[in-house]
């Protein structure tokens, strides 16, 4: 073999070795990644919520035919209020419990109001990354007492929406915005009977398990 | 589709089922006012009773008595200037308006001895003149601390009664008990001078205490044939009736106990008041309201008169320990108070359910909340849970009903113009 023909298969294969990288490039090309959706809770998967903060007295609402006005004062100071609840997890977004709280305000007397709710609890929350923010709907009975005056237990509708921190997989940080819409109604007087318009906000410690 | 149906049904019944209230909460709140306290008296001040004469309102407050004009809905109270030697260091034990003049007994501990004393005042000089001269002393009397008088003065048809109490105690740091009891009384009080009132013009009523350790309540004229009079020994209570005549020596009978209720006389009783000549009512410690409408007879019959408001039973239990307290007649009110009878709650401690009305005029009395002032602060303000001692409605002119409670102070219900409605204010 002559020096021209060596160098003519040096050539050869430097050439091939030298193609090995562009083929390999062209083999380890990554594929497009896939989105797969997160679930982070699953059905059976449960919270406990601790809620603590003002109740803010808004209006109320007389609906007697002829009432001088339909909307009007509670003469209510901002209270205090402060709840339990209890969810369980339907799927990833769906939720359902019952809270178990109470409020109290001071009349233009000093005297106190309170108010008891028990309400069942239907939620859908909204996942964003380490955030998360319910919206719900809570209705049941409101236990609403005031001096020696009257106990009057009443239903209750409470819309709301939360917004929490996901600290980790169990503890959650946030606070609620919630709207009371608290009937309180006479059927053996109905002019004496009035809708309690009230907004609630807590800061709210949650634990998943 | 049904599933859904049932679905809905079921707010609608939780609704129903719940919203039977009888008043509503926010409807009162909606309407509740401020309470007022436009005077000077101090809001924790009691007065054992008060009395009503010569356009002022008198109160009696232990140490001293306030007064103030009927001229106006507010008007300040004064104090005024106690008898001379005892203006400060003394207490009143009672207060009767007796005609136009107005009689107290009072007592003072100087260090050597207890000094029990009644004097006499002449409602012609107005308050703010009184000095300390103008206190006439028609009794008085000094004695060790181990055995002294407490005077109870009582009034009834123009005459002044004074329940003389001997107290005794073995060492003068125990508490002093009732060691006698006597009756005293004056006829036409009004018309006799201080002279008069010696030992020897007593009129010794004699009645035959039990034990002689009987503190006299109360004592009223029913207008037309009685007296009547309620007194307690240590553990039962005894009603007396006069047939004829004053409340005097041989006129007096005890009630018969054989005959007529026994449950009246087996607590201690606690207030006597009569409607309408014949209707008596008397209220004791087991927080229950008897009832006689046949007090002209020999052996009245007496009923429990628990009663009902707003479906709530006004009994012994539902009081809790507190009983009824401080009758007064508020037909003359308002229009809605025609027949009606306003009667307060009271216990040991200030606490307490304000107070009622039973409307009298039923053969089976009604029982109400306060019916004129249901639209008002009544409930809002402390008065409704206060303990009250007693009320005073002889202003009928100017419709000013007050009513004095333990350590809540005085109230005032007037018709407020500024409201619109009958309020009560603190004085």
């Amino acid at each position: 073999m002559t020096d021209k023909y060596r160098l003519l298969i040096s050539a050869f294969i430097l050439l091939i070795i030298s193609m090995v990288p562009v083929y390999s490039q062209e083999a380890e090309q990554p594929e497009e990644p896939k989105l797969e959706k997160i679930e982070y809770y699953t059905l059976g998967d449960q919270c406990f919520s601790i809620n603590a903060g003002l109740f803010i007295p808004l209006f109320f609402m007389d609906f007697t035919p002829g009432a001088s006005s339909a909307v009007s004062a509670t003469h209510l100071t901002v209270g205090g209020t402060g709840s339990l609840a209890y969810e369980a997890y339907l799927s990833n977004n769906l939720k359902l419990g019952m809270e178990v709280g109470g409020m109290f305000a001071k009349s233009p007397n000093g005297n106190n109001v309170f108010m008891v709710p028990i309400t069942a609890k239907f939620g859908y929350e909204f996942h964003f990354g380490q955030f998360s923010m319910p919206i719900y709907l809570g209705a049941g009975i409101n236990i609403i007492s005031y001096q020696d005056y009257e106990t009057n237990v009443q239903f209750l509708l409470k819309p709301g929406i939360s917004l929490y921190w996901n600290y980790n997989s169990n503890w959650g940080f946030g606070g609620n915005l919630v709207y009371w819409v608290a009937p309180d109604l006479v059927l053996s007087n109905p002019d004496e009977s009035r809708v309690g318009n009230f907004l609630d906000f807590t800061i709210s410690a949650q634990y998943h398990f | 589709m049904k599933k859904l149906k049932n679905i809905l049904f079921i707010p609608l019944l939780l609704l129903f089922l719940t919203a039977c209230s009888d008043k509503g909460i926010f409807y009162f709140l909606e309407n509740e006012t401020v309470e007022e306290d436009d005077n000077n008296l101090n809001n924790n001040a009691v007065f054992s009773n008060m009395v009503y004469v010569g356009g002022n309102y008198i109160g009696n407050a232990g140490p001293n008595i306030y007064y103030r004009s009927d001229a106006a809905d507010i008007s300040s109270w004064s104090s005024m200037i106690m008898p001379a030697g005892f203006e400060t260091d003394a207490t009143n034990t009672s207060m009767v308006l007796v005609g136009t003049d107005l009689f107290i007994s009072r007592i003072s501990h100087d260090g050597a001895g207890v000094i029990s004393n009644v004097y006499r005042l002449d409602t012609a000089i107005a308050p703010i003149d009184v000095v300390s001269s103008s206190w006439e002393l028609v009794v008085s009397e000094t004695n060790t601390v181990l055995s002294f008088h407490v005077y109870r003065l009582h009034t009834a048809d123009g005459n002044l009664y004074i329940n003389d109490l001997t107290m005794t105690r073995a060492d003068q740091y125990d508490d002093a008990v009732i060691g006698v009891s006597a009756l005293y009384y004056i006829d036409d009080a009004a018309g006799v001078t201080p002279a008069d009132f010696t030992t020897a013009n007593y009129d010794d009523v004699s009645v035959t205490f039990g034990t002689g350790t009987e503190e006299i309540l109360k004592i009223l004229y029913d207008g037309a044939a009685r007296y009547w009079m309620i007194y307690n020994d240590d553990s039962d209570g005894f009603i007396f009736y006069a047939t004829d005549g004053d409340l005097t020596t041989g006129l007096v009978d005890v009630v018969d106990t054989a005959t007529d209720d026994p449950a009246v006389l087996t607590e201690k009783l606690v207030d006597l008041f009569i409607y309408s000549t014949t209707e008596v009512l008397i209220s004791n410690q087991d927080g229950s309201i008897y009832l006689t409408e046949d007090a002209d007879q020999v052996t009245p019959a007496w009923e429990v008169m628990d009663g009902v408001v707003d479906s709530t039973a006004v009994t012994d239990d539902e009081l809790s320990g507190h009983f009824f307290n401080g009758f007064a007649d508020i037909d003359t009110l308002t229009a809605d108070t025609a027949n009606m009878v306003i009667v307060g709650t009271t216990a040991g401690s200030s606490s307490a359910t304000g107070y009622y009305q039973i409307d009298m005029s039923a053969a089976t009395k009604t029982w109400t909340d306060a019916n004129f002032s249901e639209i008002n602060n009544y409930v809002s303000i402390d008065l409704s849970s206060s303990s009250i001692k007693g009320f005073l409605y002889d202003d009928t002119v100017n419709k000013r009903l007050f009513a004095y409670t333990t350590f809540n102070g005085v109230y005032l219900n007037y018709y407020s113009t500024e409201d619109i409605d009958r309020i009560w204010s603190h004085e």
